[in-house]
């Protein structure tokens, strides 16, 4: 049962952690200062750092995995992780940006760790894609959402990169892998696979 | 890890293999000391203990559940149930094995029904999620699995056991025992008097019958069950009782023995001359203690 | 004249607005004599639109900062008021090595509670390198045992968070302290057991 969170940064926050609804630059600034206070060991400013940020990244593992329980896993390896590095992010990025690319990394490393006891489709696998366009879905899936989870893995990570969080092919073949020309072609099949999974 | 087994097997020089077939006999000479390793991925097997100088092995074997395979040399001998090449098992492997009766002996298993009477020397099972017994006399006994039953109704110095979510039930004569589980029960019942024990489990009870030595240990300890000890009346020991779910329910210590510890939920005792220790915790659950029938 | 099954990988790039200049032409002048086409792309346009529209964030299950708490209570718990010993941190490895408790034993009138917490950070380093290595090596183990894993870890991990409430509310109590201190050794023994058993069933 997925919960939509309210959008926009400061609303949320205020409701969870006290702070008044504000505008967006008041929440950039003290969204730096809780950053900080994390930084320093301070478990208060790291419930805060969980609470604005966990409905996004829990969003994108439940979209790379398709599956609620390693969605939870996920997100729960992600900020432990985010504790364990706090000290070593500079703030040469935004956090956000930080925190993002901690999740496709975490996600993508798990699959490989498992991937390589599994005999099923890699991302790699361009020339089998060819050959078997993927098996198609028993009962057509009622939103996007469904449609999305119930893709072939590298079809999935491919589309959740690119057409949900917006990376481009160059940046998805560096996070993953896997050959721009593969990211492409991954992306065509995904987007065949749902209109025709939509469609029905 | 079968197919490395199953080579050593082949290069220790001699080995006696059975390709499926229904009943299988065989034996290898073993001396009373021997070191005996048995491996079977599912199934049963029975250990039970002889005064000839060799290992025999008889039961059934089918084609689907592998070929059994035993070698080694008379101080070293292996019995290996190895599964077919390339696919899941299924037949079944049921053996009937004897040892020398001070022979040292680990069984490994996935989920094969363990029985072993032991007959003087060590034993050690380790499995995965099948019921485990052991019976007789042992050197020393060590149990490990993870969703499997114990039972021990044996006689010896030490047992360890462990188990994460099986039922553990420990009769007969030991002068050592640690035991512990996750979720699952620990029902001790021991005659003569122990030296040591160590009982645990999170979630579920402990019920532990018994005598100490003057000096002997108890530790008995879960977050969630009830800790139940039956001891004999008159015990002379150092009590210390934590529980957070309730004031102990005391039959068995003398009047007003037991009284409130330094902080909240705990109690402490002395009865005579306080030689052993009994140290009793739980988080959620209630502590009786009764007398021992 | 291009047919559509060259012109069809090439929609996504021209929807994406990533095609040369050439190609880019070629599949508009396809697009306007091909209505099956056409239809794709307006298909596809849809389906990129409606992910791009997706929510940007769901609201997580109440059991993942459960279980963030439950490994990372030093992250969970508010800060105890003590002075820093650093040297206590070197100490508590050197205890852990031991497997004793010889940490209370250790330096002049160390406060009970520093030796606890470095303990537990101790243990709960090691508990979260123990869970890596299991998640890694999780295809090595049948899916019943992975259940009969994963069951139990719920149990001790839902046995340390109450252990560790009461033990805030009641800081200092050494009891309490020793009973956490407990059930994260009964974590990693399970940690330990699941791995040598998945080494085993593979």
């Amino acid at each position: 049962m997925r919960r939509r969170l309210a959008p926009v940064a400061g609303s949320n926050a205020g409701q969870t952690i006290g702070i008044p609804p504000a505008d967006t630059a008041h929440a950039h600034a003290f969204m730096n200062e809780t950053v900080r206070r994390a930084q320093d060991g301070d478990p208060e400013a790291f419930r805060a750092l969980y609470q604005a940020h966990a409905g996004r990244v829990y969003a994108l593992c439940l979209r790379l995995t398709g599956r609620e329980q390693e969605a939870v896993e996920h997100t729960q390896d992600v900020f432990i992780r985010v504790w364990e590095r706090l000290a070593s992010f500079r703030g040469e990025s935004a956090f956000t940006t930080w925190l993002h690319r901690l999740t496709v990394n975490e996600v993508l490393q798990a699959r490989r760790s498992a991937g390589r006891r599994s005999a099923r489709l890699t991302l790699e696998d361009d020339a089998v894609l060819q050959r078997h366009p993927g098996p198609a879905p028993a009962a057509p899936a009622r939103d996007l959402e469904q449609a999305i989870a119930a893709l072939p893995p590298g079809a999935r990570t491919v589309f959740v990169l690119h057409d949900v969080e917006g990376y481009q092919h160059e940046e998805i073949a560096r996070l993953t892998g896997i050959a721009e020309g593969t990211s492409k072609a991954q992306l065509h099949r995904a987007r065949r696979l749902l209109r025709e999974n939509l469609d029905r | 890890m079968t197919r490395l087994l199953a080579l050593l097997l082949l290069l220790l020089g001699g080995t006696t293999e059975l390709a499926g077939q229904d009943a299988v006999r065989t034996g290898r000479p073993a001396s009373q000391d021997a070191a005996i390793r048995l491996w079977l991925p599912r199934g049963s097997v029975r250990i039970t203990t002889w005064t000839r100088d060799s290992v025999d092995v008889k039961g059934r074997v089918d084609a689907g559940a592998g070929r059994l395979l035993l070698g080694g040399s008379p101080a070293a001998l292996k019995v290996v149930v190895e599964p077919p090449e390339g696919r899941t098992a299924d037949g079944i492997a049921d053996l009937d094995v004897r040892i020398p009766g001070g022979a040292r002996l680990w069984v490994t298993s996935a989920a094969a029904e363990v029985e072993v009477t032991a007959g003087g020397g060590s034993v050690e099972v380790t499995t995965v999620s099948g019921r485990v017994r052991v019976a007789g006399t042992a050197a020393s006994v060590a149990v490990e699995t993870l969703d499997g039953n114990v039972e021990l109704a044996c006689i010896s110095p030490l047992a360890r056991v462990r188990t994460a979510s099986g039922v553990l039930v420990v009769r007969g004569v030991l002068q050592e025992l640690d035991a512990r589980s996750v979720s699952g029960p620990l029902f001790i019942g021991m005659e003569g008097a122990v030296r040591q024990v160590h009982l645990e489990t999170v979630s579920s009870e402990i019920a532990f019958k018994g005598d100490l030595v003057p000096d002997g240990r108890l530790q008995a300890e879960t977050h969630g069950g009830d800790i139940e000890l039956r001891l004999p009346p008159g015990l002379a020991a150092t009590w210390h009782l934590v529980s957070y779910g309730g004031r102990p329910e005391d039959q068995l210590l003398p009047a007003s023995a037991l009284r409130a510890g330094a902080t909240k939920g705990e109690w402490t005792a002395r009865t005579g001359d306080g030689r052993a220790t009994i140290d009793v915790r739980t988080f959620k659950g209630r502590v009786v203690l009764k007398i021992r029938g | 004249m291009t047919p559509c099954t060259d012109a069809s990988p090439l929609l996504d790039e021209y929807l994406d607005g990533t095609l040369a200049a050439g190609p880019r032409a070629e599949v508009e002048a396809h697009l306007a004599a091909c209505a099956a086409c056409r239809a794709e792309l307006e298909a596809i346009g849809r389906i990129s639109t409606a992910a791009r529209a997706l929510p940007a964030a769901l609201q997580p299950p109440d059991a993942v900062w459960a279980g963030i708490a439950s490994r990372l209570p030093a992250a969970a718990a508010p800060r105890r008021p003590t002075a820093n010993f650093p040297w206590l941190r070197l100490a508590a490895a050197l205890a852990l090595f031991l497997g004793g408790y010889a940490i209370a034993r250790l330096g002049p009138g160390a406060p009970a509670t520093d030796a606890f917490a470095a303990r537990r950070a101790e243990y709960t380093a090691a508990s979260i390198e123990l869970t890596r290595t299991l998640r890694q090596d999780a295809g090595a183990l049948a899916p019943e045992t992975r259940l009969v894993v994963e069951r139990n870890l719920a149990i001790i991990d839902q046995a340390i968070g109450e252990a560790e409430a009461a033990l805030q509310s009641d800081p200092g109590n050494g009891a309490l302290e020793q009973m956490v201190l407990a059930r994260y050794e009964q974590r990693l023994a399970l940690l330990r057991h699941a791995t040598l058993s998945g080494r085993r069933e593979s």
